[in-house]
């Protein structure tokens, strides 16, 4: 008994690292006043640029590396669209989900010429070498790997960030009045594109820890809607790094729950609901009152209010 | 000595000359006011003083020397900052941080919270603003805001200090307390530029003054040698014609009738315990400062809140169950205090905006079927009835200008022959022709026996058009009597709560 | 020329450059990673018109998009997002599938049966669709994030259906096979094409006239536009959002309905390869039009048929076609990065700002 608990929680951690890291790229992307509801599709390229980079070089640092630069590239896209022109945000979002499900395959034919999967690469080397002696927090942490540490250290530091620094000052501005910002000689689309572009590359590295962290393979479409669960922990999460943590940590343990019940006589498909469904619960338990920054969703136009 | 001069300024947006050839100048300790309608041009100047736009042509001078302001960063590193029309503030955040924006002291990469209060609460101190640095801005009032705004220049070390409409959300008492403070920001050394409208206020505090007129400078002048009239003729370029006929009816029967009302939202009063009677051929004022009640005092009129507490009567029948729909083809008539977020459908056409929320009426459907036909020739004959200046009845709403988006408005209220209408603040925002036109409608339906709710914030209006007033303030009447009964002064200080009075 | 004129044919030309657009980025991806664009367009090309039977079936692939374009479509009039259609469409799939195979055994008549399918399966898919409505009109929760996960449930409660209560024989989960005769009928035997198209087109008709003439379709509209104006002119938007979601809904299950009734005769799982998000793209490239739905989801049903062919006579994936679609939806989507086009082809602008004060 004490030994699925520690082997679940062992698993919560491991699967909300995914969503934690997206939530946080979905955090900066908001706070600045620009939806991303593209993270679905950024993890999953991110995910599938991850294990390419593995793949050529042998080593998941590339991987990492590779997945960064396609959530910086795709990140410039969709500020350069939503900011300079003004695109629906939601609709390029969208777009980027469309982009992702289609280049993902035709780019995983390319590579490895199967639709379905990829052949296994190299990944990150788990904690458990360095402390299987430890009886609990091997169980616990063994499974993990750098980035969750990574993922702990941006978690702390965006805190800092964004409530004990000037530039976290002007961004929460940003997001929620624009033209605030603008008035004191702040560059609104200047730090609109940057931090965009923040939470697209986190939410690459968001894929990257699924396709070149826990399993060591690419497969179509395997972020499966954590990008969206993502953003619900963002909403859950009040757009503050440590609750977005929680909440993170929360949808985590729901899908370890989940993997662990398949293990009972009882249609399976029901149990894979659950995630789903404790999502929309969550949604609905806390838009009442949400107190996201004012002016997403909206581009920022000099000299036009609302 | 000159702080900053603006030397044949134009700027354009493609054929149209937002200003031409602007010339002035202001010097240390003085306090000059651009007076000109609204349209005239002031705030593209001031947008170009404050760096958001290039001129087309001409340039500025700061102390003589010729300087290029590019961005609002560089006007304020040239010590020139704006209190906006709009205030520049965050709701969610602190005084301090609204005021340091931009501007922050640091320690390493962190931001030095404590030196930062301390800047700003001695700043408080020294020119006596008498506020809390650590309070959430929301939390404060308007007038506290205006305040913050002013505390924000000073932080920034301004020597020049643009005012854009500074007093339009200020009551009386707040406006005075505001002048003092400008007069000690005189006192030390700041040139002060007031961009206003309003005639009255700008003589009291002005030691020049440039009107505005069209996006030129046609006149320039000192307190001394101006009176209101001779002011407004020079802004709006014509004697204003402000003869209003009222004829009286001994028909004043009450067709909409406030009894006890409360409005509770978010465990407050809103709406508390107000008791009205709009009468038919009569025009009831509703004073007061903006976020007082008027808005909920209109909306649970039409429908759109719900009442909580007493009874709503319209034509002697308790309609506080009926829809928004119902209450709207019955004949009560709403023009909403913001046309552009409220009364407007932008990207609709103006004949689509002409039956806005009257499409059930047997004018234009029947059955839940439109016709266009009829609306078409409704739509035009409204156009040219209220001379709504426009392409054609199928061009969109947003393209055209405040004044004829408020007539389209108007209009579609006015035409569906309401037996009361609730107007409100229908001249914000509007040219000084529009607001005319605006208020000889409001006397004809008057005369013609329409009951009429007048909601507005600015008492002029009030008092012009009004047989009765009420003062709003919190959500509560705190007077109530014949137009002619308390002096502006009075009741300035009805809309500050500072007097309670007679219901 | 009319106003309204004027309007429509710079947006048609505004769309036909957006396409020529998408499809000349979408090459240069193609020629990057080493594939020749022109080939692989007249491989599609081919695939969806070559023939009368390539014609066919592009517009047997057209069906349910036209069904589900139009139900993002409708639920766009009145500014909501329903990114819920795919899982929609699969409950209106599975309804089809379970009742038409009962209504066959009962022995009910075949053209009662398929008025009665359709029927449940819009009303089921209503049902489905009235989940993000209702959360969305009472508890504000975000209907995007909602009706996504729902196609998630959905995915899942279908796959329940069908490999448990109920599966018919075989091998594949699939449900009992209709007879013939409780079908939609195909025009020709060899195509797929069936009875659905027509209805999608009926269905296209239906909506552009309760948008056009009614006034309720007036109030969803103003809805969409200005939330706020909407209430003060007597729109009930709670009322309101439900309605439209109970709609959309409905539509998109119509599409999983045709698809079962007129295509293959039983629900399986993987009954929609995406045609739910393909009703997005479809929606955006109508631009408000409803008659653009048509003609977009013949658009993008022709390449869904002529990318088919891809898998087998290239080495590209038939998936390219969604990158393609990505593409349109971004250019389509962002009329400045035309207007950036055509600015640099006359080498002059003409800026439009707005004078403020």
């Amino acid at each position: 008994m004490a030994d699925t608990i520690l082997s679940m929680l062992g698993s919560t951690l491991r699967i909300s690292l995914p969503i934690i890291l997206c939530a946080l790229g979905g955090m900066f992307s908001e706070r600045c006043g620009i939806l991303n509801i593209g993270m679905e599709g950024i993890m999953l390229l991110g995910a599938l640029f991850g294990a390419i980079g593995s793949y050529v070089s042998g080593n998941a640092y590339v991987g990492l590396l590779f997945a960064i630069v396609l959530g910086a590239v795709i990140g410039l896209m969709h500020a350069f669209l939503t900011i300079k022109c003004h695109t629906n945000q939601i609709i390029d979002g969208v777009a980027i989900n469309l982009l992702g499900d289609g280049l993902s395959i035709l780019l995983l034919d390319l590579v490895w010429g199967n639709k379905g999967k990829s052949t296994e690469v190299a990944g990150f080397a788990t904690l458990d070498s360095i402390i299987h002696d430890i009886p609990v927090i091997s169980d616990l942490f063994g499974s993990l790997n750098i980035l969750f540490l990574m993922m702990i250290i941006l978690v702390i530091a965006s805190y800092f960030y964004v409530f004990r620094t000037p530039w976290g000052l002007r961004l929460r501005v940003i997001g929620d009045k624009p033209e605030a910002a603008d008035s004191m000689g702040i560059n609104v689309e200047r730090s609109q594109m940057l931090y965009v572009m923040v939470g697209a590359i986190l939410a690459a590295i968001a894929g990257a820890a699924l396709s070149i962290g826990s399993i060591r393979y690419f497969s179509k479409g395997m972020v499966a809607g954590r990008g969206y669960m993502a953003l619900a922990a963002l909403v859950f999460g009040m757009w503050h790094p440590i609750l977005i943590f929680l909440s993170g940590l929360f949808f985590g343990f729901i899908q370890a729950l989940q993997i662990n019940l398949q293990v009972y006589d009882f249609p399976v498909q029901f149990i894979q609901m659950i995630p789903y469904v404790i999502t929309i619960v969550m949604l609905v338990l806390t838009s009442k009152n949400n107190k996201g920054p004012k002016n997403t969703g909206k581009p920022y136009i000099r000299g036009i209010r609302e | 000595m000159e702080v900053l001069s603006a030397n044949g300024i134009s700027k354009n947006f493609g054929p149209l000359w937002a200003n031409k050839n602007i010339t002035f100048h202001v010097d240390e300790g003085e306090i000059v006011s651009l007076l000109g309608e609204n349209g005239a041009g002031k705030t593209t100047l001031m947008n170009i003083l404050y760096g958001l736009y290039q001129p087309t042509e001409g340039y500025i001078k700061i102390r003589g020397k010729e300087r290029r302001i590019g961005s609002p960063r560089e006007a304020i590193d040239l010590g020139i900052s704006m209190v906006h029309q709009h205030f520049m503030l965050v709701d969610a955040l602190t005084v301090t941080e609204n005021i340091i924006l931009g501007n922050e002291p640091r320690k390493g990469i962190f931001t030095d919270s404590s030196l930062a209060l301390g800047k700003v609460s001695e700043l408080s101190e020294k020119y006596g603003l008498g506020l809390d640095c650590n309070a959430e801005v929301g939390t404060l009032s308007v007038g506290e805001k205006q305040k913050v705004e002013l505390l924000k220049a000073l932080y920034n070390d301004c020597s020049v200090l643009i005012l854009d409409e500074p007093t339009a959300v200020l009551t009386p008492l707040e406006v005075e307390a505001f002048f003092r403070i400008l007069q000690r920001l005189r006192e030390n050394g700041k040139g002060i530029i007031l961009i206003s409208h309003k005639l009255k206020e700008t003589l009291t505090i002005a030691d020049r003054i440039y009107i505005i007129r069209a996006g030129e400078i046609v006149a320039e002048t000192t307190c001394q040698g101006a009176s209101v009239e001779s002011l407004a003729e020079l802004m709006v370029g014509h004697a204003l014609d402000s003869k209003i006929d009222r004829n009286e009816t001994d028909d004043n029967e009450t067709v909409l009738r406030f009894s006890e009302v409360s409005c509770r939202e978010k465990g407050r009063n809103v709406i508390d315990g107000i008791s009205l009677s709009v009468r038919r051929g009569r025009i009831l004022g509703i004073a007061g400062v903006d976020g007082n009640g008027q808005t909920e005092l209109s909306e649970l009129a039409l429908g759109v809140r719900k009442v909580s507490d007493g009874m709503i009567e319209y034509h002697g029948r308790d309609i506080r169950n009926t829809s928004v729909r119902s209450r709207i083809l019955e004949g009560i008539g709403y023009v909403p205090e913001d046309r552009q977020k409220k009364g407007l459908v932008n990207a609709f056409t103006v004949e689509d905006n002409l039956i806005l929320g009257y499409e059930d009426d047997a004018r234009f459907s029947r059955h839940g079927i439109i016709n266009w036909h009829s609306v078409d020739s409704y739509a035009d004959s409204v156009i040219s009835e209220y001379d709504i200046r426009c392409q054609n009845r199928d061009e969109k709403a947003g393209a055209l200008s405040g004044g004829n988006q408020q007539k389209i408005v108007i209009g579609r209220v006015l035409e569906a022959d309401p037996d009361v209408i609730i107007a409100s603040q229908p001249t914000r925002g509007v040219d000084i022709g529009a607001v005319e036109y605006i208020h000889k409608k409001l006397i004809e339906m008057r005369n013609r026996g329409k009951a009429i709710m007048l909601v507005s914030a600015d008492l002029d209006e009030i008092m012009k058009l009004s047989d009765e007033i009420a003062v709003i303030y919190d959500g509560r009447i705190v007077s109530c009597a014949a137009n002619g009964k308390y002096t502006k002064t009075e009741l300035g200080e009805f809309m500050t709560g500072a007097r309670e009075g007679d219901e | 020329m009319n106003i309204k004129m004027v309007r429509f044919n710079s947006r048609v030309s505004y769309t036909l450059l957006s396409l020529v657009a998408s499809f000349t980025v979408c090459g240069i991806l193609l020629l990057i990673v080493g594939y020749n664009p022109l080939s692989v367009y007249g491989i599609v090309a081919e695939g969806s018109l070559g023939s009368s039977y390539s014609i066919m079936k592009s517009l047997a692939k057209a069906t349910p998009l036209i069904f589900t374009g139009l139900s993002v479509f409708f639920a766009d009039q009145a500014g909501l997002f329903n990114i819920g259609a795919e899982g929609q469409l699969l409950i209106g799939g599975i309804t089809s599938g379970i009742f038409a195979y009962y209504f066959s055994t009962i022995g009910l008549p075949p053209f009662v049966s398929i008025i009665l399918c359709l029927t449940l399966s819009f009303i089921a898919g209503a049902v489905w669709g009235f989940i993000p409505g209702f959360l969305k009109a009472y508890y504000g929760a975000n209907e995007f994030i909602v009706s996504m996960m729902l196609n998630y449930v959905a995915q899942y409660l279908c796959e329940y259906l069908v490999t448990y209560p109920f599966r018919g024989p075989g091998v594949t989960a699939k449900t009992n096979e209709i007879p013939a005769s409780y079908q939609l009928p195909r025009f020709v035997d060899v195509s797929q094409l069936n009875l659905g198209f027509v209805l999608g087109i009926l269905a296209v008709v239906a909506v552009f006239l309760f948008f056009r003439y009614t006034v309720s379709g007036r109030r969803i509209r103003t809805m969409g536009r200005n939330n706020v104006a909407a209430v003060i002119s007597g729109v009930n938007v709670r009322k309101e959002t439900i309605i439209v979601f109970l709609i959309s809904g409905g539509i998109a299950a119509l599409a999983g309905s045709t698809e079962v009734l007129g295509v293959h005769g039983f629900y399986i799982n993987d009954l929609s390869p995406g045609y739910g998000f393909d009703g997005i793209a479809v929606s955006v490239l109508a631009q408000g039009n409803s008659f653009g739905v048509l003609i977009a989801s013949l658009l993008f049903g022709a390449l869904r048929s002529g990318g088919s062919r891809l898998d087998l006579r290239s080495e590209v994936p038939s998936e390219f076609i969604i990158v393609l679609q990505a593409a349109v939806v971004v250019f389509i989507a962002t009329p400045r990065l035309i207007d950036m086009l055509k600015i640099r082809r006359r080498g002059s602008s003409k800026k439009k700002e707005a004078i403020d004060g």
